[in-house]
């Protein structure tokens, strides 16, 4: 007679936390019991027992449990002793250690997910999917022009980079096919040898904008005997896919500079009317 | 069972903020602001906390500023070390309380 009460009852004797939907909560959460989220938790979350997070809840947080069973959200690396369960409408994001999981139809996931008990493989795999979600932050188009592989991408920007300074010599700038960023860039490198080097190595010091460090960077692979060793070639890149986005106005800006330092004002070139010399009168 | 409930086993480190009823069993360390109540059960423990909120109903302790925009109730047995600003206070007989008051609001 009692069996069946403390069978039927164990959910609501043993005692359950839970978040509710306006609540929010920073910080480290500790526990022995049942958590119900349906609010949001950011931080991190350690239970003995199960956390439940329902279609309202939104956990951001690494996440330690004996079962976790996901309707609502969580971002963040969960860790399971016994099982996790991603029921239809959740959506986790992050990497899942669990001897047991289920997926169910309708959900989404996206992480790594390990089955086996061994400690190290997770913080590798945490590195490789925190890269995953970075490329989704960056989005397609980038990824998409710098491959798969980033050390590719490298050694054929550097290849790039020094065909461009080539090519600025003979003043040709888009005469090689090209992908679209260094198409762009190799006006940049260009102009930069030609014409603008040696007022800019004047006005280096007293330059204060950061902006321009790219240009600067990409200058030295025009000068034919500088030979980048591969690391310095690497950190070009790096810097130039940075700048060439931010930097389309840039160098039009030091240009602009430039014919302002390099030609006088017009009242000082062309002579006034009625005069024959130009100039202050 | 609409409301939140802190069980008494968990320990929560941080801050809290929200717009519905607190009940905490557990123990908070950390900020709590609401716009509605809190109730601090007779094993609950809010530790190092300032607490902003409607009203307040403290069976457990607390250590830490409480400021209530409605009413602060201290009840038997409770433990209460900090500061109370709130219009209206209770202090019940067998409550502890050490700290200053003020009801200015």
């Amino acid at each position: 007679m009692a069996i069946p009460r403390t069978t039927t009852n164990p959910e609501e004797t043993t005692q359950e936390t839970i978040v509710g939907p306006a609540i929010a909560i920073r910080g480290r959460i500790d526990g022995e019991e049942d958590l119900r989220v349906e609010g949001r938790i950011e931080g991190s979350i350690s239970l003995t027992e199960t956390l439940y997070v329902e279609p309202s809840g939104v956990v951001i947080a690494e996440v330690e449990a004996r079962d976790v069973v996901v309707s609502g959200v969580i971002i963040g690396d969960v860790t399971a002793v016994n099982s996790v369960t991603l029921n239809k409408g959740a959506k986790l994001i992050g990497n899942i250690r669990a001897p047991r999981l289920i997926i169910a139809d309708g959900a989404s996931f996206r992480g790594d997910v390990t089955m086996d008990g061994d400690a190290p493989p997770p913080i590798r795999e945490r590195t490789r999917a925190t890269s995953t979600v970075s490329r989704a932050a960056i989005g397609n188009r980038s990824i998409a022009s710098a491959g798969p592989s980033r050390a590719r991408a490298t050694v054929s920007g550097a290849y790039e980079t020094r065909r461009a300074s080539t090519g600025a010599t003979a003043s040709t700038g888009t005469s090689t096919p090209r992908t679209s960023a260094t198409a762009t860039a190799a006006p940049t490198p260009a102009r930069a040898a030609t014409v603008r080097e040696p007022a800019r190595a004047v006005r280096e010091p007293s330059e204060p904008a950061p902006r321009r460090e790219p240009v600067r960077d990409l200058a030295p692979p025009a000068r034919p005997p500088v030979a980048g060793r591969p690391e310095d070639d690497d950190v070009t890149l790096v810097i130039k896919h940075s700048a060439l986005r931010k930097g389309e106005i840039p160098p039009d800006s030091g240009d602009d500079d430039g014919t302002g330092t390099r030609r006088a004002k017009k009242s000082a070139r062309i002579p006034a009317r009625g005069r024959h010399k130009a100039g202050r009168r | 069972m609409a409301n939140t409930v802190i069980g008494s086993t968990i320990i929560i480190d941080g801050e809290i903020s929200g717009d519905e009823d607190l009940i905490i069993l557990g123990t908070v360390k950390g900020q709590i602001s609401l716009r509605e109540n809190i109730v601090v059960e007779r094993d609950g423990v809010v530790v190092e906390a300032n607490v902003e909120t409607a009203t307040i109903t403290v069976h457990g302790s607390v250590t830490g500023d409480i400021h209530a925009t409605d009413r602060a109730e201290l009840r038997a047995d409770c433990r209460v070390v900090g500061d109370i600003h709130a219009p209206r206070i209770l202090i019940a007989d067998g409550a502890s309380f050490k700290g200053n008051v003020d009801m200015d609001g």
